[in-house]
């Protein structure tokens, strides 16, 4: 738990760094910082024999909250270096302010992966929120980012108090806001059915909240206005940070608080068969909406945001059957969900900030002026796409075989899921297709070479980890 | 009356119920309101409506951690509704309105 304390602290001296005169630094004070408690995490976990009780039993540490933990921060370390150019002189006016809203976001998301009290899941919850709503207004003068901001604001204030009626609910029926408590009160209650009105209600409100948080639809309304009106680096965290935090949220709730990890899925399906339709069809509704409106956007940072639903509709497949196989996939997934994001967010930050547009006919030609973007731009699109050998290719696959393996009844829901993959293949193309098939048009957008270089490197990361999967393997089989 | 769920006594429901129809007066209030200020007021009200529920609760369980949810609920709200105004402050400056409707830019 020192890494969630070092955090914290990094966040409050990302916050005085302007006071004290360090504002020239700040990017590479947060980025240094962010690696060594990488690096803690980490030595951490090795050191660690057994599970540990911390905070009073209010959080445990344990291997799945040292790897997620490690996830959720190579995620804000790939981010920062992603955003360097976001931190140059002249870009943005209070970069410290921004380092250290995002540095307390990771504290927010640090506490969502080792909760195993549902106070901690509501103010992580919280903690992750409150520094995004902020952020999404950072561009202040810019209308539309105060539009996005206030409709973030307004949404996440609502799912939360629905979230919290549901915790209430719970609380009634169980007694409990300790995971195990609550799983142990659950079993009481299903033999002795006297509250089991009170807890479908709670489940199903808790469920609604956080579907909000990883925007599952019919809750997804809010998430293309808010991704497309925030400034560009901010929707690259929103959409890869944040939405992988609370999916590990969702996973510690529905894995240890709601049913077993040890039982077999089969009892689980007999005991809790609504959540499990509410869970099937909120996944299956995500995939279509998500794949099925994206076809019809023109600029590429909506039709991001919808891919972005469309991948939590994948994702949600996992939650609904909570074993050591499918949350390995869920943490494959996520790992191959981010860095194919932040790739895409990173090439279309730049693209925006040479052309002052983000539409399709902004690509047109880039293949010939940037040759180089061009080329990060498609392998990010391939791995989002799923097509080999990227490691977007393996996860999916890996998603679904794991599914699969449980029960071969799933194979509706996968097949569907198979199609959603079909129909996204249209519009990760329609860019390809704009940047390499297209008159030239455009003029050469100018990157730092340092940027590139880093660029470069994130985006090899998805052909190398594709080629060579083991290594989120590993890690992936070691979380349960 | 409470024939679904007998455990309950008659008190216990009847907080229940109030802080349902509260709850559900707050949901009603955020979705059909202009006022941003009001449905401010509408989120706090969902708050509110989970605090009453969760004493109740405690109440009943005979267990103080349902009341010390409450106050990080207080404390979280107080933090919430700073981080809404301000922003409610920065549209104001570029809009000269808290209406909800003279933010429609972004669609598609």
């Amino acid at each position: 738990m020192n890494a969630l304390i070092a955090t914290s602290v990094l966040g409050l001296f990302a916050m005085i760094s302007e006071i004290i005169g360090l504002k020239k630094w700040i990017w590479l004070i947060s980025t240094i910082g962010i690696a060594g408690i990488l690096g803690l995490t980490v030595y951490e976990a090795i050191a660690m024999n057994g599970t540990q009780e911390v905070f009073y039993g209010m959080m445990r540490q344990d291997n799945f909250s040292s790897i997620f933990s490690g996830l959720l921060l190579f995620i804000t370390l790939l981010w920062f270096l992603l955003a360097k150019d976001h931190y140059r002189e002249g870009n943005h006016a209070n970069p410290s302010d921004q380092s250290a809203l995002i540095i307390f976001a990771t504290v927010g998301g640090l506490i969502l992966t080792s909760y195993t009290n549902l106070t901690m899941l509501f103010l992580g919850i919280e903690i992750v929120s409150i520094p995004m709503f902020i952020l999404a207004g950072s561009d202040k003068k810019n209308i539309l980012s105060n539009e996005s901001s206030l409709k973030y604001f307004i949404m996440g204030a609502f799912a939360t108090g629905i979230m919290l009626f549901g915790i209430a609910l719970l609380y009634g029926a169980t007694g409990s806001f300790d995971l195990a408590g609550i799983s142990n009160g659950l079993q009481m209650t299903f033999q002795n059915p006297n509250m089991i009105f009170l807890v479908l209600i709670g489940i199903t409100f808790l469920m609604v909240g956080l579907a909000f948080k990883v925007s599952a639809a019919p809750f997804h309304f809010w998430v293309p206005d808010v991704y497309e009106g925030a400034p560009t680096v901010i929707t690259a965290f929103m959409s890869t940070f944040v939405k992988t935090a609370a999916f590990v949220a969702f996973l510690r709730l529905f894995g240890y608080g709601f049913s077993h990890y040890g039982e077999s899925w089969m009892k689980l399906f007999e005991n809790y068969p609504i959540w499990w339709y509410q869970l099937l069809f909120l996944a299956a509704i995500t995939i279509l909406v998500g794949n099925i409106i994206a076809v019809s956007q023109n600029n590429l940072k909506r039709t991001l945001a919808y891919s972005g639903i469309a991948q939590a509709g994948y994702v949600l497949l996992t939650i609904i059957v909570p074993t050591a196989d499918t949350t390995s996939a869920l943490f494959i997934y996520t790992a191959s969900y981010s860095i194919a994001t932040l790739v895409a967010f990173t090439a279309l930050y730049h693209v925006q900030k040479a052309k002052n547009d983000y539409s399709f006919d902004a690509f047109r030609g880039l293949g010939k002026s940037n040759p180089g973007i061009a080329v990060v731009l498609t392998l990010a699109m391939l791995s989002l796409g799923g097509i080999p050998p990227t490691l977007g290719f393996f996860a999916k696959f890996y998603l679904f075989k794991s599914i699969l393996a449980l029960q071969p009844e799933f194979i509706f829901i996968i097949l569907l899921a198979i199609l959603g993959s079909l129909i996204s293949l249209y519009y990760y193309f329609k860019v390809i297709i704009s940047m390499f098939g297209g008159e030239e048009t455009s003029t050469k957008v100018e990157i730092n070479l340092s940027d590139r270089i880093i660029l470069y490197a994130v985006a090899a990361l998805i052909i190398i980890l594709g080629l060579i999967p083991g290594i989120l393997l590993e890690l992936g089989s070691m979380i349960i | 009356m409470n024939s679904f769920l007998p455990e309950l006594s008659n008190v216990y429901f009847n907080y229940l119920l109030l802080s349902s129809v509260l709850f559900c007066i707050g949901v009603i209030g955020v979705i059909i309101r202009k006022n941003i200020i009001i449905i401010f007021m509408s989120i706090e009200l969902m708050l509110n409506a989970v605090n009453l529920l969760l004493v109740n609760f405690s109440n009943m369980h005979n267990d103080p951690n349902g009341q010390v949810f409450v106050f990080f609920i207080m404390v979280v709200a107080a933090a919430e509704v700073t981080v809404g105004l301000a922003i409610l402050v920065m549209v104001y400056r570029n809009t000269g309105s808290v209406n909800i409707d003279t933010l429609k830019n972004l669609k598609g």
